[in-house]
């Protein structure tokens, strides 16, 4: 039993990961650590051994609830191997919040430093150079990419092309549109093009800051009402012990045992109100 | 068989016949059947062929219209024959609604789409004309615009002065805030210079809001769906009352 579980939840696991345009090798343990980087600041925490900790107190709960609930062993069984299965599910669904999380930070970040230095210095080698101090993983890995191809070639476009093809934001776009203008026509050309760069970037961020908070904020009320409708039938189920004998009500145990399935399907459901993309697909231009 | 059931096989074949009359000499020409007051337009802009179109739906709704004949064979009642009428009603409208459905899918792509090629425009008017920016955007502009840009920035160059040059670019999704943006871009290009950089920063604050209206109303219709999982276990704990209910009274019942 325990082994089809375990099969079952790698399976989907893989398909989850699968579809996913996030590289397999983010859920790795190496990549923990930037995982973990920007996980305080979103109220939420990745952490492995937590998760672990979390999962025997759900499960401890889900036990206590069953008990409750008068459930024989065999639905107490049946929803305990389905919490299993979606654990690993919730984790995924965290990191890839992660990922999103992380994403959005560096390249936003990234931007607000290249134009600052862009603005002081009006070289594209420095600002590059002095602003990848401030990421790292992937995006780090573009800008050293796009320095690398500066230094062999002097092509501003080209080096540029390294980052906006890794991330085809419209902003990264604009600035890249910036950058080649005021090489072409001089500094003094485009400098309210700058105001509109950091005006669009301060939206972007304020715009998306709001929406994760309201996507948080929507997973604790769907949260809260999974809380409410158990004690709901907890009271019911008070009120019915007085004069009927549970134990021996066969439909009673199973329409408990859909009740508590859907209250986990909707926890899942919360959980995944968060994984989604912080930049947004329609505003990419690749 | 009796005289009523030879009556139905009877006017089941004429059915049948009829139809197979009709699908033999089916066209959109030869059977007037009223169209929808939009459909001229949505087949234009989703590059499909009216005629074409309009017979392909005829047809596949008289291949569904061909189980009547078996309908009346098997004596079905009137309100299901009706019934299977109106089935054949949605098969006929149902390319139609696709096609309006693709269509404001469009225009929903198209409102966001927009300001960011236009945010791109007007960081290239900082230093160049407008040809030349339209000009420039070309690779880096979303798909739906690119493929009008070309014919638009011809157009411009032969004839600068001309508004519906502007005006004309995009018309088809009927978006007033494209028009305007396209009236703003041929003021900037037409007036003069010492008004345009005030008529340029008008455009640039118009975007900026409408930019930001997009993201916002995109993320609402995002969240939108998922807001009504809050609601299935509040549905869950009623159905479970409603049991436990029944299953109190089944057993006071049984204890008499």
């Amino acid at each position: 039993m325990l082994i089809i579980a375990v099969l079952i939840s790698s399976l989907i696991i893989l398909l989850i990961i699968g579809r996913e345009e996030i590289h397999p090798s983010w859920y790795l343990p190496k990549n923990w650590i930037h995982i973990k980087k920007v996980s305080i600041g979103y109220g939420l925490i990745w952490q492995p051994k937590r998760q672990g900790v979390l999962f025997l107190l759900i499960s401890m709960g889900l036990l206590w609830l069953s008990e409750q609930f008068y459930l024989p062993a065999l639905n107490t069984t049946v929803l305990m191997i389905i919490c299993l299965l979606s654990m690993p599910i919730v984790w995924i669904w965290q990191a890839q919040f992660q990922f999103h999380a992380l994403e959005f930070e560096q390249i936003t970040t990234f931007l607000q430093h290249f134009i600052a230095y862009f603005k002081s210095s009006e070289k594209v080698l420095l600002s590059l150079s002095e602003s990848a101090v401030y990421v790292d993983g992937e995006l780090k890995k573009s800008i050293e990419d796009a320095i690398e191809h500066l230094k062999n070639t002097g092509d501003t476009n080209g080096s540029f092309d390294i980052i906006t093809s890794r991330y085809p934001h419209f902003i990264v776009n604009n600035c890249q549109i910036w950058v080649a203008t005021a090489e072409q026509f001089g500094f003094e050309q485009s400098k309210e093009a700058i105001e509109l760069l950091e005006d669009d970037i301060d939206d972007w961020i304020e715009d998306t800051m709001l929406f994760i908070r309201n996507r948080l904020l929507m997973k604790n009320r769907i949260l809260l009402m999974c809380g409410m409708s158990a004690v709901i039938a907890l009271f019911n189920q008070n009120l019915l012990s007085s004069f009927l004998d549970l134990d021996s009500v066969p439909i009673y145990h199973h329409v408990i045992t859909l009740f508590l399935m859907s209250l986990h399907f909707t926890i899942l459901m919360a959980f995944r109100l968060i994984k989604g993309r912080w930049i947004a697909k329609g505003e990419c231009l690749r | 068989m009796d005289r009523k059931g030879g009556m139905f096989t009877v006017k089941g074949l004429s059915v049948l016949l009829l139809v197979m009359l009709v699908f033999a000499n089916v066209s959109a020409k030869k059977i007037r059947i009223r169209k929808e007051s939009d459909l001229d337009h949505l087949c234009r802009m989703n590059c499909h062929d009216l005629d074409e179109f309009q017979n392909s739906r005829l047809r596949i709704a008289l291949k569904t219209s061909l189980i009547f004949p078996f309908l009346m064979f098997t004596r079905v009642s009137w309100s299901m024959q009706l019934l299977f009428l109106g089935l054949v009603v949605l098969v006929y409208r149902w390319p139609y609604l696709l096609l309006k459905k693709k269509f404001n899918g469009s225009i929903q792509h198209l409102k966001y789409e927009f300001p960011i090629w236009l945010r791109q425009l007007q960081i290239l008017l900082q230093s160049n004309t407008v040809a030349v920016s339209m000009e420039i955007s070309i690779p880096m502009a979303p798909a739906m615009i690119r493929g009008q840009l070309g014919e638009l920035i011809k157009q411009i160059r032969q004839e600068p002065q001309k508004i519906t040059t502007y005006t004309d670019f995009l018309s088809g999704y009927r978006l007033m805030e494209v028009t305007r943006a396209m009236k703003l871009l041929y003021r900037y290009n037409a007036v003069g210079q010492t008004d345009s950089v005030r008529q340029l920063n008008r455009m640039i604050t118009t975007t900026g809001k409408w930019l930001r209206q997009q993201r916002i109303s995109d993320q609402s219709s995002q969240s939108a769906l998922f807001q009504w999982w809050g609601i299935l276990p509040l549905l869950s704990v009623t159905i479970v009352f409603l049991v436990m209910m029944m299953v109190t009274i089944t057993s006071f019942m049984e204890r008499g």
